[in-house]
């Protein structure tokens, strides 16, 4: 065999061993080995991914320092304002307005307000403003938005005071601190509302107003019964939400008017709320006016009083912060209420007398019709 | 008060493609006034001038004394008008028309215009819509005598109605005229028409009026005359030459068409050495044909 | 003259305006079908909400068929002059202003009809519903809105098909070019005005039409014939 007829050999045997597929415990070693590496590696990748992440956000706020809006930071009363410098003195106007308007009276001191910052913005088109480590509530106004930049602030400030509720029974029992709604609203709320102790409330018995909030309705009462009548109560039940095991009682309730059932229902589910006054009939829009009532009623310090004392039923943030009692605190609601009923007559005095005036006023233009044509 | 009907001067335009030129316009008080022209020639929008529906550019109108548009109501309330087109509401009934029409005059005579009903033969139950052309134009003419009026202004009364209903319309015209002696001013195309009741004559012609006299004066003053050795022309004519044209090719023979003929210049051609061969009478519609040739910008020679 | 008016424009139109009367008077009861006391229970027990939310479905209508009423009636006291090029109207002895103020009248008196209509309907309908405390009907208010609202309808349509069609153009012209342009010029005039970029001309201008004392304000109060 000659020298190259051996090399030949030789690599083909070398090309065959290489080629050939390896013994099954060999193909388990790469594996593992592979694996091994894979794994040795992922703490490097996940590194590097963190590095990366770190080099975005830094490139992403270098960009954003550099493209900064150029602000101004304003104070009114507790309240911390960053705007624009041509939006200052709008800023000033609205904020003072509407703090001393609607809050100075009753808002002593809050922590929520000494934290929470303001941004003011209303433009053509809105410049992204920096408050250094804040979230603050923005109120930015769009010239297109038809919204009310008084009420956009007022919102934003009862966003800010509601953080000093948090935890507390009255917050809760508001679900959520909110803007009161119109009264001619409340008063339809109120006299469409299906309860008796709604209708009694409306018919000025102001201690069915308080019950029917869901605010203390007494140790040895039933309040689903001071609420509603049997009636009622069977509506209520056929409107809520049952789970399958309670499908039949429903359908005792609902189908076949035992109204046993409905009770039964209804005091399970009282049972199993959180908060039972989520039952009750005045809902929290009347529940908002109430609160608001009794913080202007309350005067200075009000607020202070309301969320003095955490563990505080609803009803006792409520005479706290207003120095009222309940008779007292739920007649000046129902004096509210009462005082704005909707403009319900249709057709009569001023809108009538408007309607008219224009009727008059196209017809007069309609006598100057030319006869040359 | 001579004139029921007076303009002077009146200008109007609609755009560029038609305007009234200067329109002075006389119609004698108690007479039947012609008003001819042909189709567009701007007849419709004179009376509508005159009534008070267009507004002249410039110049003044005058109808029973009384300027137009100042006092138009006033006006119409004397006036009483037949227009081109049909102005009476389709879905009412004669009755109803003719009472709705009565409503707004203080001189409505409704015992005349009952006898109107029944003498022009129309049905008071009929609608309007259901009506013929004839009808129609009818219920028209009943509505503007019924008023009485001191001017009836007939704006083409008798366009496409058959000969038996013209003859009623221009009866029940003429018989009102000679009971009221009222002026009427009466539109229209068909010239045999108007030659047998009219007493002057207005003519139209691409809103401009070429000529306005009395119907006799029209009638008799435009001749066809064949006249032999002509020559040349004088320029001074005891006529008014409106157009001439040499008679079957011969070179000295002409046929004239003159206005304003009167028998004893007959002479003059001897005097200037032609011969007058022949006079035709021309009838209103062959005389009002060539006096609006005359009035177009036309050569001087026709063969 | 007014009674001859009166006549033709009733000629005019009768035939759409009869069913119009009909619908008025249907209205007010399809608001309230289906709202009666159950048989055997205390209409105190009865859901006010229920009524009300009833009737409320029915609220657009009202003011939609106002406008109905009052753009046809408009147009109808206009549309057969206007197809007889005004000839008739320009040949009586009456002043121009007197003839409109005539024809305006008559077709306001035809508008009490679908009000009367309405007026009617509104008594029979809250006739069958036992009202629960806090809840009250106003059949005589609705009506009186309902006319109010046609005839604003009525005039503002009746002033416009009064004029030329060259006037009518203008007018139509004026309000599209107003809502295309009115956005495109206060842009431009912003950079002189700063203050203007506070203000939504569209916005503006519609709260003008439809608050009070805007000519639509009629339209947008309050429709309800049960209410609280």
């Amino acid at each position: 065999m000659s020298r190259a007829d051996l090399c030949r050999a030789l690599s083909t045997g070398a090309l065959a061993l290489l080629c050939s597929p390896p013994p099954m415990h060999a193909q388990q070693t790469t594996e593992a080995t592979l694996l091994g590496r894979i794994d040795s590696l992922r703490p490097l990748l996940e590194a590097a991914e963190v590095e990366a992440d770190l080099a975005r956000a830094r490139r992403a706020e270098a960009e954003r320092r550099a493209n900064v809006t150029v602000t101004d930071t304003l104070s009114v009363g507790p309240l911390t304002i960053v705007t624009v410098p041509e939006n200052r003195d709008a800023a000033a106007r609205l904020f003072r307005r509407v703090w001393e308007n609607d809050f100075a009276s009753f808002v002593g001191t809050s922590p929520s307000l000494s934290d929470q910052w303001f941004t003011f913005q209303w433009a053509m088109e809105l410049r992204p403003i920096l408050v250094e480590g804040r979230a603050p509530q923005r109120v930015e106004l769009v010239r297109w938005r038809p919204t009310r930049p008084t009420e956009v602030i007022r919102q934003s400030i009862i966003n800010a005071l509601a953080d000093d509720l948090t935890g507390t029974q009255i917050l809760a029992w508001a679900n959520a601190v909110r803007t009161p709604v119109r009264p001619e609203e409340l008063y339809r709320q109120l006299a469409l509302s299906p309860s008796r102790a709604s209708r009694a409330c409306l018919a000025g018995n102001a201690r069915s107003c308080w019950v029917g909030m869901g605010l203390d309705p007494g140790a040895d009462s039933n309040p689903l019964d001071d609420w509603y009548s049997p009636e009622e109560r069977r509506a209520l039940a056929g409107r809520l939400y049952w789970s399958r095991t309670l499908q039949s009682l429903r359908d005792d309730c609902t189908e076949t008017g035992t109204l046993r059932s409905c009770d039964v229902l209804l005091a399970d589910r009282l049972t199993t709320l959180g908060n039972p006054s989520e039952l009750a009939p005045l809902r929290p829009p009347a529940r908002a006016a109430l609160l608001w009532i009794a913080l202007q009623k309350g005067g200075a310090g009000a607020w202070d009083r309301l969320r003095g004392d955490p563990q505080a039923t609803p009803a006792q943030a409520l005479l706290s912060a207003s120095g009222l009692t309940a008779e007292e605190l739920s007649s000046a609601w129902l004096e509210h209420v009462q005082a704005n009923r909707p403009a319900s007559k249709a057709g009569t005095g001023l809108s009538l007398m408007m309607a008219l005036f224009w009727f008059a006023g196209f017809g007069t233009l309609a006598l100057r019709s030319t006869r040359w044509r | 008060m001579n004139n029921a009907i007076e303009l002077s001067n009146v200008r109007w335009r609609a755009g560029r493609s038609f305007e009234l030129r200067d329109l002075s316009l006389h119609v004698p008080v108690g007479s039947i006034y012609g008003f001819l022209g042909p189709n567009g020639s701007g007849k419709t929008t004179t009376i509508r001038t005159f009534m008070g529906m267009l507004k002249p550019d410039r110049g003044d109108i005058r109808v029973l004394g009384m300027d137009v548009p100042r006092d138009l109501p006033r006006i119409l309330a004397r006036v009483g008008y037949v227009p081109e087109r049909p102005h009476v509401y389709p879905a009412l009934r004669v009755e109803e028309q003719v009472k709705y029409h009565a409503s707004f005059f203080d001189l409505w005579d409704p015992g005349w215009a009952q006898e109107l009903i029944e003498r022009l033969g129309l049905d008071p139950t009929r609608k309007i819509s259901r009506m013929s052309k004839g009808e129609t134009g009818k219920l028209l003419v009943l509505l503007a005598l019924s008023q009485r009026p001191d001017v009836l202004v007939l704006d083409e009364p008798t366009d496409g109605l058959d000969p038996v209903v013209r003859r009623d319309v221009l009866t029940a015209v003429l018989d009102y005229v000679g009971e009221r002696n009222a002026t009427v001013f009466i539109s229209s195309h068909l010239v045999h028409e108007l030659e047998r009741i009219c007493d002057w004559v207005g003519v139209m012609d691409n809103g401009s009026l070429v000529a306005e006299l009395p119907m006799t004066q029209f009638k008799n003053g435009i001749k066809r005359i064949r006249v032999d050795d002509v020559d040349e022309v004088p320029v001074q004519l005891p006529f008014t030459l409106l157009s001439r044209e040499r008679t079957n090719g011969v070179s000295t023979a002409e046929t004239w068409i003159v206005r304003g003929w009167q028998d004893p210049m007959r002479g003059y051609f001897d005097s200037v050495g032609m011969t007058l061969r022949d006079v035709v009478d021309l009838d209103l519609e062959e005389g009002f044909v060539e006096l609006l040739r005359s009035s177009r910008p036309q050569p001087s020679y026709r063969s | 003259m007014y009674r001859s008016m009166l006549f033709l424009h009733w000629k005019q139109i009768n035939i759409p305006l009869i069913p119009l009367i009909l619908a008025a008077y249907a209205l007010p009861l399809l608001s309230v079908q289906g709202l009666g006391t159950p048989p055997g229970m205390d209409s105190s027990t009865l859901e006010a909400y229920r009524i009300v939310a009833g009737a409320q479905i029915w609220l657009p209508v009202f003011p939609l068929l106002a406008a109905v009423i009052g753009v046809t009636l408009a147009l109808s006291a206009w549309n057969w002059d206007h197809q007889l090029g005004h000839v008739h109207a320009l040949s009586l002895p009456v002043p121009r202003w007197r003839y409109a103020l005539l024809k305006m009248g008559a077709g306001a008196t035809l508008a009490l009809l679908p009000a009367a209509g309405l007026w009617m309907g509104a008594h029979v309908a809250t006739s069958f519903v036992d009202l629960p405390t806090g809840l009250n009907a106003y059949p005589n208010q609705l009506a009186l809105r309902f006319l109010a609202a046609t005839l604003v309808a009525y005039g503002l349509l009746f002033a416009m098909a009064a004029g030329t069609v060259k006037t009518t153009v203008w007018i139509i012209s004026g309000v599209i070019g107003f809502f295309i342009l009115g956005n495109v010029v206060t842009d431009f005039l912003v950079g002189y005005f700063p203050v203007l970029y506070r203000t939504n001309l569209l916005e503006l201008a519609l709260e003008a039409l439809i608050r009070a004392p805007g000519p639509l304000q009629v339209f947008t109060g309050n429709w309800m014939l049960i209410d609280v």
